[in-house]
């Protein structure tokens, strides 16, 4: 047992060696971010991010180094990916607020029915892998109950263990479900952030439609629709209009 | 002390004021060759032992040196004041062109010597009359005043500066002809600089100059200290004067006579300095974070106004920035306190004036303060910026670190602030705001979109999950099955295999083996009870099998009898020979439990 525990630790340090260039690269930034040397520090962040792997530490510092070299819209870009990773970190929303004090759009979102607004708090108050793993316990929970009913030979104790056998099913089916909606939300694909420093929002998909609002970068918008090199958009507070794909860029 | 220092400042100035003598010398610039001109030596308040004369190249002395004495009383406001002067004149004439130097000259008074700086004189060649003649000539060809007899320069020291850097710009009138006034002076405005006058005179001092080789009255009306504050070409509006001129009108005839009755004319004419323009570049990029607009030379110093105080107490910190250029302009340089101080208005002490070309002296910034909690504080060192203009680039300064010890104060009123008691508790000031610091810990990398739940591994587990559920309770199923089956066999069995068993004993009993006998009675009643209820070996014990019996609900009677028996079986095994007749009892009441058993496990 105790080899076997052994060999398990082996491969896991092995698969920790294995991805030790990333590694390097993020202590690497991390050293030049304390030197206020931010190209550096971005140069290997963004690296990082190449090598096709993230976390939300990651998008984190990403976001708060261009916040240091004054971009604002990246930062903020950064800080809602890094949000979409682990939607209830304190940090990352304190420095996503304090980068929106910067841009110049204020929105007051439309408040949502607050039956909406719980579940999504509750969806996001952990990261969907959390959830994931909640509902895989939780379920092996349920089948171990399961048996318990199946196999006591006293009613009461069989009574009981088929109650709390359902319930934490039921627990179990919710988790999985936080779990997908926490994935569908940090991979929705219509959030994206204004990078134009001024861009008209129109009425009509061309140039020379009417223009309806401006606004300016750092603006968090949700895509509706894209018509050739336009999106229709939607200003959380509920207004809509048509801007140029190019002047956005998608969270995800 | 303080009044010894007193009267020896006294005694020295009216020392000072009683031996000032001066001695200077006065002599044209410029010259014309041919001319002659007076070169005069003066000593004031002297009592002049011993004249010294100076070296004289270039020029021919024709007299001197004549000496002359000037006494002279003045009644000011009641106040007799007596000078004193002698001089030395020279008459000398340029016998060639160029630049001629004067040596030094030197007097004796009163045991001391007193110098004269050598001069330099310049020779044109210009007219070879001298300058009454010339007058004398062109007043006799025309009364008509040319624009070359009479223009207005505005000079400036430098054409090019960058932003803040001190130029002077001088207004200079050059004449050939008699000024005898002036009217309708439009100075100058310096639109795009501060300016201040520093040169404004009441008597205008004419001087001989040489401009192009032509011989000038010239005459300094106004200088200024010009500090730019835009860049790009800035051009200086032109300034104006109308000069008023004396003409004399030439008679007819050449009489001895005809000089006294010329008659003169006043003429007006209108001067106009050419505009100038002065290119100003930007200070270049790269300025450091403390520079505040300074541009010149500087040197810093800070003090505090006292090392230690007590708590509440106020206090001032002084810096101190002397040097030359924009030093009228600078302002307070940014000092950082601790945060517990209270900070009041600068107070700026400007002490700085204009000397030749740029602002010089000191500017003396008090920041006053008052600590509000006690300890040792350090402040921030001072730093101060400026850009150069000799080296063309930014200098810092920076000064040492000041610290400042507060004690504990011993004012009661106040004290409550100093150690934070209830009433005085304050609320936590935030000082500044700033996004909170990055992550250092190497994060678990995720292949970038993979979430757990939509992942095979998370299904798999799932159904392994479900897979270990499946089996396990299938083993458990068929385990319980099993169980059954015994329990089932091992009652059918029981009544059976106790039987049997009873034989054995019965044959024992006849063989009189009487340990042995009891011993198989006693396993005998405890195996078929076993079989019975299906127990294991751990489930062999009195209190259990009479519980279990009770639940089955098998008469208590019945179960005290078999009880009774097996007990008496384990005692019967120790015990002494109880006698033929307690033995076949024993084993009658045996068979009678077993079967009575039977009956009552089976209701």
């Amino acid at each position: 047992m105790k080899k076997l525990v052994l060999i398990f630790f082996l491969i896991c340090s092995a698969g920790l060696y294995a991805q030790s260039p990333a590694d390097s690269l993020w202590n690497a930034a991390n050293t030049h971010y304390a030197e206020a040397r931010y190209n550096q520090a971005l140069e290997n962040y963004l690296e990082i991010e190449k090598m096709e792997l993230e976390s939300a530490d990651l998008y984190y510092n990403i976001g708060n180094t261009y916040f240091k070299m004054l971009y604002v819209a990246q930062a903020i870009l950064y800080y809602e990916r890094a949000l979409g990773l682990e939607p209830n970190n304190q940090d990352i929303a304190y420095n996503l607020q304090l980068a929106r004090e910067q841009c110049i759009d204020k929105i007051e979102p439309v408040p949502a029915f607050f039956v909406v607004d719980w579940v999504r708090e509750a969806t996001q108050s952990l990261p969907s892998d959390t959830w994931a793993w909640f509902a895989i316990v939780m379920l092996a929970v349920s089948l171990l109950l399961l048996l318990v009913f199946y196999f006591a030979r006293k009613s009461g104790l069989r009574k009981a263990a088929f109650v709390l056998a359902v319930i934490v099913f039921v627990f179990a089916g919710i988790s999985a479900a936080f779990a997908w909606q926490g994935k569908k939300t940090a991979t929705r694909q219509d959030a994206a952030i204004v990078f134009a420093a001024v861009s008209a929002v129109k009425s009509s998909p061309d140039a020379q439609g009417k223009d309806l609002l401006v606004i300016h970068e750092g603006t968090k918008i949700f895509v509706l629709e894209k018509v050739g090199d336009w999106a229709r958009i939607e200003l959380p507070d509920g207004r809509q209009g048509w801007v140029a794909l190019s002047e956005i860029v998608f969270v995800y | 002390m303080k009044r010894t220092i007193l009267l020896i400042l006294i005694t020295l100035s009216a020392f000072i004021a009683q031996a000032q003598v001066q001695f200077t010398v006065e002599v044209p610039n410029v010259v014309a060759s041919g001319e002659r001109f007076r070169l005069v030596y003066t000593a004031t308040d002297a009592k002049v032992d011993a004249f010294n004369a100076p070296r004289i190249e270039g020029f021919s002395v024709l007299a001197g040196p004549t000496t002359s004495t000037m006494n002279r009383v003045e009644y000011v406001n009641g106040r007799r004041t007596q000078s004193r002067s002698v001089s030395y004149t020279y008459i000398l004439e340029a016998a060639q062109t160029g630049k001629f130097r004067i040596g030094e000259a030197s007097v004796t008074s009163e045991g001391a010597t007193y110098k004269t700086q050598p001069v330099t004189v310049e020779v044109v060649a210009g007219n070879q009359t001298s300058g009454r003649d010339r007058s004398e000539k062109e007043e006799g060809s025309s009364a008509e005043i040319s624009a070359d007899d009479i223009f207005l320069r505005l000079n400036v020291s430098k054409k090019r500066v960058v932003k803040g850097e001190s130029l002077t710009a001088t207004l200079k009138l050059y004449t050939r002809v008699n000024v005898s006034g002036a009217e309708d002076i439009h100075f100058p405005t310096f639109n795009g600089f501060w300016s201040q006058e520093v040169y404004a005179p009441q008597q205008i001092d004419w001087q001989r100059e040489n401009v192009n080789g032509e011989i000038y009255q010239s005459a300094v009306l106004r200088r200024y200290v010009l500090l730019p504050q835009q860049t790009g070409t800035i051009t200086i509006d032109p300034s104006e004067i109308v000069c008023v001129i004396q003409v004399r009108n030439a008679s007819r005839g050449n009489s001895m006579l005809d000089d006294f009755f010329d008659s003169y004319q006043t003429v007006r004419k209108r001067a106009v300095s050419p505009s100038v323009s002065v290119y100003v570049n930007n200070l270049p990029d790269g300025a450091p974070a403390s520079f505040n607009g300074a541009v010149g030379k500087f040197s810093l110093s800070t003090k505090m106004g006292k090392d230690s105080i007590l708590a509440h107490d106020a206090v001032s910190m002084y810096i101190t920035i002397t040097g030359e250029g924009n030093i009228n302009l600078l302002e307070a340089p940014k000092v950082s306190f601790p945060p517990d101080f209270e900070v009041y208005d600068v107070k700026i002490t400007d002490n700085s004036r204009s000397s030749g070309g740029a602002y010089s002296g000191s500017k003396v910034f008090e920041y006053p303060v008052i600590p509000r909690s006690h300890g040792a504080f350090t402040m921030d060192p001072v730093t101060f910026s400026y850009y150069d203009v000799e080296s063309r680039q930014y200098k810092t300064l920076q000064a040492a670190p000041l610290t400042l010890k507060v004690g504990k104060s011993t004012d009661t009123a106040t004290q409550g602030i100093d150690q934070g008691a209830g009433t005085h508790r304050r609320i936590v000031q935030s000082l500044g705001q700033d996004i909170r610091y990055i992550r250092t810990v190497v994060p678990v990398w995720h292949k970038k979109g993979a979430f757990f739940v939509s992942s095979i591994g998370f299904y798999v587990i799932i159904l392994i999950l479900f897979g270990i559920f499946g089996a396990s309770y299938v083993l458990l199923n068929r385990r319980r099955e099993r169980r059954k089956d015994i329990v089932r066999v091992r009652n059918s069995k029981a009544n059976k295999i106790a039987r049997t068993r009873l034989k054995a004993a019965a044959t024992l009993l006849k063989q009189e083996l009487f340990s042995g006998y009891f011993e198989e009675v006693h396993r005998t009643l405890w195996g078929y009870i076993g079989d019975k209820l299906a127990l294991t070996q751990s489930d062999y014990s009195r209190e259990r099998v009479i519980r279990m019996l009770e639940e089955k609900k098998v008469n208590a009677s019945v179960i005290s009898e078999y009880m009774d028996l097996i007990e008496a079986c384990e005692f019967a095994r120790y015990a002494p020979d109880p006698g033929q007749v307690e033995k076949e009892k024993i084993f009658e009441r045996a068979m009678a439990a077993i079967s009575k058993m039977e009956q009552g496990l089976k209701l």
